[in-house]
């Protein structure tokens, strides 16, 4: 089995492993409790062996080198047009900027971490300039600040450092 | 069995990937019996996190599969979203409110749709506007034209989700059952008016009856009117910079996950889920049906669970009964349209080359 078929077939795999870990697990449960859990349990293996079954007859019946089935739908769905789909280089890269954020709120808090996140993405990842960036970051911010506090009366995590918890 | 149903119909309305969005709708349902069993008063699937006993919320998942993963995608295809500009001219407004006229049929089933399932308490709205999708685009022709432009694809949804409101009604006014959260706020607002809900208010006070219902039509004609009137600026946004939203949206998202029940455990929800609805555009797997069956899940157990307790524990109460039957034969109806579809298209495609 070449890279992208393996490839192909790692969803149906890790999706097979979590709904048989979720079947188990609704073992521990009284009747009553784990019967529609089970029953959504059982059914999304035999989904997930259909979509296997599904997906190696398509593979088989294509000639090695032509590629995938699932290629050209890929990419239809993430960008229209004619962009090239990311490596996984990329893909870890926008993920970990993404979930960088969420640190930053938990010890600066919303209003800390925005601007300074917002600053650190434009400047850093999209190349921007340092004054539109940073001005846009404030602008971000302030937004905001004006339409969850100052509007709808919200009142915003203040971050670790700032003695909120959560 | 409406619950389920509306399931099936929208995993079978993914054009094309109806096991994808069966499995989809297997594993919202998972996530949505994650938490408190309000039934049996277990506690299940919480992996020994307390934030889970309140189960999966819905709204920052919601965030995450759609706004955070389309932010995803967008930071990785970079550039703006459409690069030609007069893609976006918001331009043939008349033709869109004549395209509305020109499809009544539409129009009506799904209004009939959107009263009809926004009626029953619980099940309620959300579900509706997907029925109606669903049905119009297995009624379709050209099936294969929805998500692509077809405009039938807009009108029926919408005409479904302004006409449950007027379904909501019914319950809410006639028996004082709130379909939904805002009809239950709606009924509290009418106690302290001095208003009982019930069949006295629909005989004593058919003057607040014809205004509320006044009320809701005008509403949407004004929505509409501020609507038209927003879209030419709102559309220019396609022309920005992605990188410049994505800061913005991702902002945005996770301080709304969080406001909602100042839970900070609700922002990380939303990102988790976005990187999750990533992975499922990537890996070509629906997002909505997942979505759906994360929010019936617990109505779908509830009433599942009533139903085998006053049955005894007898199955056959599902196929016994004339309504529960008519509504199993909707969800085998559901399930074979896309295998007819799909015997119509290879015997339309023999007849073409004959042809």
């Amino acid at each position: 089995m070449n890279r992208s078929r393996a490839k192909q077939f790692l969803p149906s795999f890790v999706l097979a492993v979590v709904a048989a870990a979720y079947v188990w697990i609704a073992y521990d449960y009284e009747l009553g409790s784990r019967s529609l859990p089970w029953i959504a349990g059982v059914l999304a293996i035999v989904l997930v062996l259909i979509d296997v079954a599904v997906k190696g007859a398509d593979s088989l019946s294509r000639v090695p080198g032509e590629g995938s089935a699932d290629t050209g739908r890929q990419t239809a769905e993430v960008d229209e047009g004619s962009r090239p789909m990311p490596s996984a280089r990329q893909e870890l890269a926008a993920f970990a900027w993404i979930g960088a954020f969420l640190p930053l709120v938990v010890v600066l808090g919303f209003y800390g971490a925005i601007p300074l996140y917002g600053f650190c993405y434009l400047r850093l990842y999209a190349g921007k300039g340092g004054l539109v960036s940073a001005a846009t970051a404030v602008g971000l911010v302030v937004c905001l600040y004006l339409v969850f506090e100052v509007f709808m009366g919200y009142g915003i995590f203040g971050g670790l450092l700032g003695g909120d918890s959560f | 069995m409406l619950g389920v149903l509306g399931l099936c119909a929208i995993a079978a309305s993914s054009e094309g990937k109806l096991i994808r969005g069966l499995l989809a709708s297997a594993f919202g349902l998972m996530l949505a019996f994650v938490g408190y069993d309000n039934v049996g008063g277990e506690v299940r699937f919480t992996l020994g996190i307390d934030y889970l006993w309140d189960g999966v919320p819905l709204v920052p998942a919601l965030i995450g599969l759609f706004a955070i993963a389309q932010i995803l995608s967008l930071c990785l295809a970079g550039g703006s979203i459409t690069e030609n500009p007069a893609a976006v001219r918001v331009n043939r407004v008349g033709e869109g409110i004549a395209a509305v006229f020109k499809n009544l049929p539409t129009v009506l089933r799904g209004s009939a749709i959107g009263a009809v399932i926004g009626s029953v308490p619980g099940v309620g709205g959300t579900v509706a506007a997907f029925l109606a999708y669903s049905t119009t685009v297995h009624l379709s022709d050209e099936p294969e034209t929805f998500g692509k432009g077809n405009v039938k694809g807009v009108i029926a949804p919408e005409a479904a989700n302004n006409a449950r409101e007027g379904g909501a009604l019914i319950p809410t006014l006639a028996f004082g059952i709130p379909g939904s959260a805002e009809m239950a706020v709606f009924l509290g607002l009418l106690v302290l008016h001095g208003l009982q809900p019930g069949p006295s208010l629909l005989i004593n006070h058919l003057d607040v009856i014809a205004s509320l219902l006044l009320s809701i039509a005008l509403a949407s004609v004004i929505a509409s009117i501020i609507c038209l009137a927003l879209a030419r600026r709102l559309a220019l946004i396609t022309l920005v910079d992605v990188n410049w939203l994505v800061p913005v949206i991702l902002a945005v998202s996770t301080v709304g996950a969080y406001a909602l029940r100042s839970n900070l455990y609700d922002a990380f929800v939303a990102v988790i889920f976005g990187f999750v609805g990533y992975l499922m555009i990537h890996f070509d797997y629906p997002r909505l049906p997942l979505v759906i069956a994360l929010f019936l899940g617990e109505v779908v157990e509830v009433n599942f669970r009533q139903t085998m307790m006053i049955a005894n524990g007898d199955w056959t109460i599902f196929f016994t009964r004339e309504l529960s039957l008519t509504l199993f034969v909707l969800i085998v109806l559901s399930l074979s349209v896309p295998f007819v579809r799909h015997v119509r298209q290879m015997r339309r495609a023999r007849a073409e080359p004959r042809s």
